[in-house]
């Protein structure tokens, strides 16, 4: 359950953010959690690691193999308490609780923008400013296209959702008369 | 009728005009898992506790564990059509249900939805189920009584507007009889009832629908109905839902009656919300807030001031005080009351109404423990009449059971035993009373009366119902002036005692029974 694993994930998170903004470093430390994310996500990776004939020390030695040097000394540290402690497999949960520490503390939100059809640049620059101004903080775009929405748009920022879609309303008016 | 086509077109026509969806910021999150009932919830930051969340279908839930990373909630209702990966959303309010005199009459459910197909219910408002009780400045002292009818019970154990009393005792002792006939007594007297049954068999319910409006008492009640098939989280709710709706009458000035039928059920329900939310067991693998979801529950029913019903009414309703009195119904097992919750719910309560098998079983019904059943505060509210006459009743009844057991061994009695012993007889026989036949408070005192004064010693014991029956038909042919001064003033005194005496001789010497 992700539940659970978000549970585990979230001292190594917060451990690696410390030590990210204590020796400041915190893009390089997201782009190696990125990185090992997506290595253990991969299909054959996680077979490998998953596989209990595969020992603890050829594990420490596949990841930092594929990482090459792209990964430092800290890097390679994580990955070998990670595989000491059998937690390679919520690589993924750490990564995406780092990015949301790191954007908290730098005043940044991710903010993902649905909309029916392709946005003009003055449309998106309109809403950055509105949603700047009332989540008061800097946020990072990330727009998406879905037909089935008809008009309008919806603004996900973590777990609030503004829903000014068609569909949306279509939905609601449903809903309001009971079918 | 003809509808006019373009009558309608116009109706449809002004409400797509008038609808206008607000575009909603609301929180959602994502279904993680879904097992009996229970959704764990991923996301739902800003869930709060008890809140009313809205999955996809037009399914409602509540949010009953608020975790650091996900939101445990308990669906109301089908959860057959959800799936993991499904959306849901906060709505930013707690759970409502409909209040209102349009409630009166009608079957709902733990939701305040209808059940009986008589059409929407017409409610005054909505209020949330779960509300904080009165607090001590807002109460008044209970003085005032609730009839139910029963002799037994209006002598023994009196119960007061506003009053908590538990009725307990084994499957099949007549729990829910003794609570039916309390709401038919209630007819005319302007008492509001709600009737929640948890748990029940959906026939059983229909049957004290039946019952209710074949006596006329369905008028003045409101059925809240959470059967054995419905949810475990509707069936714990359905208490909370219907005590709102009683407490709408209680803060307009009026007085009301629930019934929980029964709350053991309602425990077992919790139960098995909280195992399934996986809360630790405790004893008898209940939560460790059963004890309070009973007690919150119960504090509910109170009697408020004047004043306070004049300042939550704004200044409309003055000079009335409100009520709302309980009637919580436990079933023990094997007549264990050490049981939890049974326990839990005797020391909540003002007293209890203790029915017994064996008594049942002996064809004493209602099977009343005279001496395990008491009412802590309702002697306050007792009329005057039935105080005087059935106080010694209790006494009479206590001392019986100890020297009829003593008796047994006893070859010969002396003339005082002997007396004592063929006077319990006869009041324990005066005691019983059929089902759905409630006395007036005049034919409760007649009855009362002829024991106390010894008019019932020459009566054969076999003979007692039988003599009063005809003894009540005597008062209400013979002598209504009489019967209907006590019913209206209630009073105990020399003119009253004198016209009692004469109509008892009389109806003895020149009738027969």
């Amino acid at each position: 359950m992700a539940g659970e694993n978000s549970t585990i994930a979230r001292p190594y998170a917060e451990a690696v953010f410390g030590r990210a903004s204590d020796s400041d470093k915190l893009d390089h430390w997201s782009d190696a959690l990125g990185l090992l994310a997506a290595i253990v996500q991969d299909e054959r990776v996680a077979a490998a690691i998953s596989n209990p004939k595969v020992e603890g020390d050829q594990r420490i030695s596949l990841m930092l193999d594929i990482c090459g040097k792209h990964l430092d000394a800290e890097g390679q540290n994580l990955v070998r308490l990670l595989v000491r402690n059998d937690r390679l497999s919520i690589l993924p949960e750490i990564a995406s609780i780092y990015e949301g520490l790191k954007n908290e503390s730098q005043g940044n939100l991710d903010v993902q923008i649905v909309s029916a059809y392709k946005m003009t640049k003055a449309q998106e620059g309109s809403l950055a400013t509105a949603l700047k101004k009332r989540l008061g903080r800097e946020i990072k775009m990330t727009s998406e296209i879905d037909k089935d929405l008809i008009g309008g748009v919806i603004i996900r920022a973590g777990d609030l959702v503004i829903d000014g879609s068609v569909q949306g309303r279509l939905r609601k008016l449903a809903t309001e008369l009971g079918i | 009728m003809q509808l006019n086509p373009s009558e309608i077109s116009d109706l449809i026509k002004s409400q797509i005009e008038k609808y206008e969806p607000e575009t909603e910021a609301r929180t959602e999150g994502t279904i993680v898992s879904l097992t009996d009932g229970i959704a764990r919830i991923h996301g739902l930051a800003d869930a709060m506790s008890y809140e009313m969340l809205e999955f996809p279908g037009n399914t409602y839930g509540l949010a009953l564990n608020l975790e650091r990373d996900s939101v445990g909630a308990v669906v109301l209702g089908s959860y057959t059509h959800l799936s993991e990966g499904d959306s849901v959303k906060c709505t930013g309010r707690v759970l409502e249900v409909p209040v209102g005199e349009g409630l009166l009459g009608r079957v709902v459910d733990s939701l305040g939805q209808p059940l009986d197909g008589k059409g929407a219910i017409e409610a005054a408002t909505t209020k949330p189920i779960e509300e904080i009780a009165p607090g001590v400045i807002a109460r008044k002292s209970v003085d005032e009584p609730v009839q139910t009818g029963l002799k037994a019970i209006d002598a023994m154990v009196p119960v007061g507007r506003g009053q908590r009393e538990l009725i307990i005792g084994d499957r099949q002792t007549g729990k829910s009889a003794i609570a039916i006939d309390a709401i038919i007594n209630q007819k005319g007297t302007g008492v509001k009832c709600i009737y929640v049954a948890v748990g029940q068999k959906a026939s059983t319910i229909a049957q004290v629908v039946r019952k209710l409006e074949e006596h006329g008492a369905l008028d003045h009640t409101i059925i809240v109905a959470a059967s054995a098939a419905d949810s475990a989280a509707l069936q714990f709710i359905a208490p909370y839902s219907g005590a709102t709706m009683g407490e709408y009458f209680r803060d307009r000035g009026e007085d009301a009656l629930i019934i929980y039928d029964d709350l053991t059920k309602q425990a077992w329900a919790y139960r098995q919300v909280s195992l399934l939310l996986r809360r630790p067991p405790g004893r008898e693998a209940y939560p460790g807030d059963v004890f309070y979801l009973h007690s919150r529950l119960l504090e509910r029913a109170s009697r408020i001031s004047a004043e306070h019903v004049e300042k939550i009414t704004n200044g409309e309703v003055k000079g009335k005080t409100g009520s709302l009195t309980a009637f919580p119904i436990i079933e023990t097992q094997g007549g264990d009351v050490s049981a939890f919750v049974p326990t839990n719910v005797i020391s909540i309560t003002d007293g209890q109404i203790f029915l017994e098998a064996d008594l049942f079983n002996a064809g004493i019904r209602p099977a009343i423990n005279a001496g395990l059943s008491v009412s802590r505060v309702g002697g306050a509210a007792q009329t005057k009449i039935i105080k005087k006459l059935g106080g010694g009743t209790r006494l009479v009844l206590a001392q019986y059971r100890e020297l009829a057991a003593f008796a047994q061994f006893a070859s010969d009695l002396d003339e005082a035993t002997r007396k004592q012993l063929e006077r319990g007889e006869r009041v324990t026989e005066l005691m019983k009373q059929a089902q759905y036949s409630p006395l007036s408070v005049a034919e409760m005192a007649v009855s009362l009366f002829a024991a106390n004064e010894g008019y019932l010693d020459d009566v054969e014991v076999s003979q007692i119902v039988a003599f009063e029956s005809s003894l009540h038909s005597y008062m209400k042919s013979n002598q209504q002036a009489l019967s209907e001064e006590i019913n209206a003033k209630a009073d105990y005194n020399d003119e009253v005692v004198k016209s009692l005496h004469d109509a008892i001789k009389d109806f003895k010497a020149n009738h027969t029974w």
